[in-house]
């Protein structure tokens, strides 16, 4: 068998910029590269490519605030969902090392959640894999009409109040939750990892 | 040191990546490898590419199965793909051998009168890929070998007797949002394909590969780089980085001239005003590509400046027409602006337009330019960013890509049209990130638009026309979307599915008269085909529903009151046969 490469080089991708962030967070100053810095940007890499973990920030991605720390006071009820990706704290790395890590993050009524799905929650603000469970389109939008989330691609719909449940379309798994909880007053953070496998 | 480690992750990218692997039970003896002769002269009892030949018709002279027997016609054998998602592909027969392909990037091969399995390739996925449609619409053989362009962007060259990977290659980056829905184009030693992702903002292309070493051996882009022909008809920015125009279907080819003709799909971010409201070539138009260098020799552009996300993905068939006593070989496109265009193709590769008329409700065209077929536009039509407006058809078209059909015995043209969809868009300012959606429309936006023309009593149809006199013949009408390619016979027959009701159907071709319906498990969006055995003929066709069926079918349930069918997913390939 023969393989070719490429006529361009496709590495894995996470987002440079965002890595070099990284670096700098660890105290490693930019500029030159030396193996110091080699070493520091594979670490980066590392942590990038790393799943949610326990602890970890979320940021925004994309639009006028790409990469700041949320709050929750950036969520209103009634607002279409943000896209998010977890931010290790220690390092400042932005775990973007895989589109599998992109968070749906939006503010629901929290009267609503049903006994299970109410644990993980922060005064309605609620967290899913934003990677669908069909063809792992990201389910970026809120369907008024239906009160669900929503993938563009194939057009099925999850609960937020029920656990992500499937309410129709082609997926039949439920969007997995990723578990929030508040750290200090006002620091919103997540309380550990995916509640199911990521994508289909 | 940056650069040894993007090599070093690119390399491990690629070995993560080979993974393809051919189950094979069944070495296929005695086969017969498939000459460049035969694709241009293909035999009747083979279905040997995508359409039936090079000019694009989808059309087999067979007429065992016929106008006067087709209601008795019945399942010979089923087989089931085990995948979900959108089949579109059409079973390719050569001497008793059947290929197909399938979403989830799977090739089978089979006994075309049995069923039998005899071999079957899957090239395992990556874990990251998501795409808008994961679906394929067929194999090349040429030689020995099958050539399959897949969802992850590779373009594998398949043992077609074996099942075994011969070579691969990386087209371009999955990652970047570039993916291959395209069967491969088999000319002059060379396999031809076209990139996806224009909702991604790729910078769209064709490129060929040496069919017997996999090497790239030109490629050419559907969005001219700065200081490239047609590059004028871009604003003087970096928006043809990320313009678009993917080539979404096999391109026809006129083996006379040694030119390929390839629709192109619509730029990107879809409002046009993002693009500097110019023409933005060579998007929404018809490529004319020699097949031997890749040059482009010339183009027509169906409408400018898209900003309704009409992919002119369809390229023209190529047949011969009439007009004011003169017969000309013709290049004949069903847009998806809802206009039939007629053009004359010439054999150094320039086109002329002859003319163009509306096959559906159209609001936003108002009129050619009767010497270069250059439209105008209603602007209370034409959305922008920040500026909404509402148009029809819709977003999908008056015809999306299921593939039209022409008979020469009829000498007819058949449309597999949506009538009375339309849209609502306005656009907002978007970021490129590559690799995700860029749209430049919120998603919202595009999900509540769609609304149906008042005093609507239909969508889907099915219409024949006759373009020497550009007169339509017959239509015949569907409640809802016809999402179903059109297969011709000689036995003055049409097939196809298309419709919500899993239905399969066979139409008189001269009347449109419904001559037979059989259920099948799920929405037929696939391509037909037909072909003989010891002399039996069989039609053959995929059922599948998904990709943009499930989408259209997912908006009429939100705008028809009390309209609530679902289709269910997952293939299988009908087979059926007289008794």
């Amino acid at each position: 068998m023969k393989a070719f490469r490429p006529a361009r080089s496709f590495g894995i991708r996470w987002n440079r910029r965002r890595v070099v962030q990284g670096v700098l967070g660890l105290g490693i100053a930019g500029g030159l590269v030396s193996p110091d810095a080699w070493m520091a940007d594979a670490d980066a890499a590392e942590i990038a490519r790393q799943r949610p973990q326990d602890g970890d920030q979320l940021t925004f991605f994309g639009g006028d605030r790409d990469g700041e720390v949320i709050a929750p006071a950036d969520l209103s009820l009634g607002e279409q969902p943000f896209i998010a990706y977890p931010r290790d704290p220690s390092s400042g790395v932005i775990r973007d090392g895989s589109r599998l890590n992109q968070i749906t993050l939006l503010r629901v009524d929290p009267a609503r959640f049903d006994d299970r799905t109410r644990p993980g929650t922060v005064d309605g603000i609620i967290a899913f894999s934003a990677t669908c469970t069909h063809q792992q389109c990201p389910v970026t939008a809120w369907d008024e009409q239906a009160e669900a989330l929503f993938c563009f691609c194939h057009r099925s719909r999850f609960d937020p109040w029920n656990a992500g449940k499937v309410v129709n379309g082609p997926a039949t798994r439920k969007l997995p939750r990723l578990p929030l909880r508040l750290e200090g007053e006002n620091e919103l953070r997540i309380a550990g990892g995916f509640s199911g496998r990521v994508g289909n | 040191m940056r650069g040894l480690l993007t090599g070093t992750a690119a390399a491990a990218a690629l070995l993560a990546l080979m993974v393809g692997s051919a189950t094979s039970a069944n070495a296929i003896e005695n086969y017969n490898p498939v000459t460049e002769d035969r694709l241009d002269n293909p035999e009747p009892h083979n279905w040997l590419q995508v359409r039936g030949n090079r000019e694009g018709w989808g059309y087999s002279p067979l007429d065992q199965i016929n106008a006067s027997n087709v209601g008795s016609l019945q399942p010979a054998w089923l087989f089931s793909t085990g995948v979900q998602e959108g089949h579109q592909s059409p079973p390719l027969v050569n001497d008793g051998v059947m290929y197909v392909t399938t979403p989830m990037n799977q090739v089978l091969a089979l006994d075309a009168a049995t069923g039998k399995r005899l071999w079957r390739f899957q090239r395992e996925l990556p874990e990251d890929l998501f795409q808008l449609h994961p679906t394929n619409r067929g194999p090349a053989l040429l030689g020995d070998r099958l050539y399959v362009a897949l969802t992850d962007c590779f373009l594998v060259a398949l043992d077609a007797r074996t099942g075994e990977v011969i070579w691969e290659v990386a087209v371009d980056d999955y990652q970047a949002g570039y993916y291959m829905t395209l069967a491969p184009l088999a000319a002059k030693g060379k396999i031809m394909v076209g990139v996806s992702g224009g909702e991604y903002g790729i910078r769209g292309y064709i490129a060929a590969y040496d069919a017997e070493s996999g090497e790239e051996a030109w490629r050419t882009y559907t969005v001219p780089a700065p200081g490239e022909p047609g590059s004028d008809t871009w604003p003087d920015d970096d928006a043809w980085k990320t313009g678009g125009g993917s080539v979404w279907l096999t391109g026809n080819y006129d083996p006379e001239t040694g030119i390929s003709y390839w629709g192109i799909g619509n730029a990107a971010p879809w409002m046009g005003d993002t693009r500097g409201g110019m023409d933005n070539l060579y998007t929404t138009s018809v490529m004319a590509v020699n097949v031997e260098s890749g040059a482009l020799v010339g183009h027509h552009q169906y409408h400018w400046n898209d900003s309704w996300d009409w992919d002119e993905v369809s390229p023209p068939l190529i047949y011969d027409v009439t007009r004011d006593g003169e017969t000309f070989k013709a290049l004949v496109n069903v847009a998806r602006n809802g206009h039939i265009y007629l053009l004359k193709p010439t054999a150094e590769g320039p086109i002329e337009f002859v003319d163009a008329w509306n096959y559906v409700y159209s609001n936003v065209i108002t009129a050619f330019d009767p010497d270069t077929g250059r439209v105008s536009y209603d602007d209370n039509h034409w959305p922008g960013t920040g500026k909404a407006a509402l148009f029809c058809p819709s977003l999908w078209g008056g015809k999306d890509w299921p593939y039209s059909a022409y008979s020469p015995d009829t000498g007819l043209l058949y449309i597999p049209a949506n009538e009375n969809l339309c849209s609502t868009l306005e656009g907002a300012e978007e970021k490129y990130v590559p690799g995700e959606l860029y749209i430049g429309v919120p998603i919202p936006v595009i999900l509540g638009g769609f609304s149906l023309r008042e005093g609507w009593d239909h969508i889907g149809e099915i219409q024949a026309w006759n373009v020497d006199s550009g007169e339509e013949v017959w239509s015949k009408d569907f409640a809802h979307q016809n999402w179903g390619p059109i297969l011709a016979t000689g036995g003055g027959v049409l097939f196809s599915g298309g419709t919500n009701d899993h239905m399969f159907r066979a139409h008189d071709a001269a009347t449109g008269e419904t001559l037979w319906e059989y259920p099948t498990n799920s929405g037929v969006t696939a391509s037909p085909s037909t072909y003989s055995v010891d002399g039996k003929q069989y039609v053959a066709v995929q059922s599948g529903w998904g990709v943009d069926a499930e989408r259209k079918q997912d908006v009429l349930r939100g705008i028809i009151p009390g309209y609530d069918v679902h289709v269910p997913q997952g293939g299988v390939i009908w087979v059926f046969a007289l008794p």
